[in-house]
């Protein structure tokens, strides 16, 4: 009676917890499987904005085929892992690109592509676009380029895809791994 | 080419200082009132010997005091062309709309009143500023293409222009 409880640190409830004997040989595998399977099958939005769209588009094509890296377009944002901002967005376009990227189901990233998509490019100075989508949208690879060529688009992938099988998949309460610098890809090429 | 029968019949109906017919090379080159624009547009539409069924082009700039505006219209029937130039006072930019005549005016002068104000009067949407926005955002203020505009940064990039650096 009388005698104030201290109350529980969060160091104190760490050191409550008693790791299962073993726990991360079992983990660890999981966690592997469930990386391999993320990075290999990367489904990108279907949407292009302008210019950088057709370099997309062909980089997607036969010749340089993005197939091969486990990725194909599909056109609902419920089903894509990836959106490609290929282009410049304008001040009347940038609502809907948020909204597209807020019915996408985690895990999503998102690749600026393009001058225009990554610091507003030649528009800079305009009014009506929007100077770079990591003004409304989190930016996990920036490849550079005017447009930039299929094998810079491809080196963004390939750079996300190890940033993927760097990231822990189980996390408490969905938490995405630990906060990386965003990937740059081309800046001074 | 338009016969010289029907060119009279049109100086019948307005005055000089209503209308002045010109020519260049073999189309009409009208200049007109701003208030006898829209009668202009009907006695055009309706008469035979001119039939213009077709609106190809309404367009404006700012030239400082008014704002110029511009119909090119088109005869399906005989191959014509005529282009009617008249001026919106920049105090009182107001003139009839030709929705009714030409239902494909709808979005020219829309894109005339985002980027200059114009208000047409009798346009479905006239005096709702969300539904007459064509080009910009619903919630865009001011008129960007005139010559004295000057936008008002929100910072917001989802709602307005952002600040210049």
């Amino acid at each position: 009676m009388g005698v104030k409880e201290k109350p529980v640190t969060k160091e104190e409830m760490e050191s409550w917890r008693i790791p299962i004997p073993g726990g991360a040989a079992i983990i660890a595998p999981v966690e592997r499987i469930a990386q391999w399977a993320r990075k290999n099958s990367l489904w990108s939005l279907t949407f292009g904005l302008s210019c950088c769209a057709i370099e997309m588009m062909s980089t997607a094509a036969p010749r340089y085929d993005l197939d091969r890296f486990g990725m194909i377009f599909r056109a609902t944002p419920r089903q894509a892992d990836v959106m490609i901002v290929a282009g410049w967005v304008s001040v009347k376009m940038a609502p809907y690109i948020k909204r597209l990227y807020d019915q996408m189901p985690e895990p999503k990233y998102v690749i600026a592509m393009g001058g225009c998509a990554c610091a507003g490019g030649p528009y800079r100075d305009s009014i009506t676009i929007v100077k770079g989508v990591d003004h409304f949208v989190p930016v996990d690879v920036y490849v550079y380029g005017c447009p930039p060529r299929p094998e810079n688009l491809i080196n963004g992938i390939l750079k996300l895809q190890e940033k993927i099988a760097s990231e822990h998949v189980l996390t408490r309460n969905g938490e995405r791994g630990p906060l990386r610098e965003p990937i740059v890809i081309g800046e001074n090429a | 080419m338009p016969t010289p029968e029907a060119v009279s019949k049109l100086q019948q109906l307005f005055s000089e200082d209503q209308l002045k017919v010109d020519w260049a090379g073999k189309d009409l080159v009208l200049d007109v009132d701003c208030d006898s624009m829209k009668k202009l547009c009907l006695f055009l539409r309706r008469d035979p010997d001119f039939d213009y069924d077709f609106l190809v082009d309404l367009t404006s700039w700012d030239i400082g005091e008014s704002f110029p505006l511009w119909y090119r219209l088109y005869s399906m029937r005989f191959n014509h062309t005529v282009l009617i130039r008249t001026n919106v006072s920049r105090d009182n930019p107001i003139i009839a709309s030709v929705t009714d005549i030409w239902p494909g005016a709808d979005w020219l002068e829309r894109e005339c009143f985002d980027m200059y104000g114009i208000d047409f009067e009798g346009h479905p949407f006239q005096g709702d500023l969300a539904q007459m926005r064509i080009l910009m955002p619903k919630d865009w203020d001011g008129f960007p293409f005139r010559k004295d505009y000057e936008p008002v940064f929100s910072g917001d990039p989802l709602h307005g222009p952002q600040e210049r650096n």
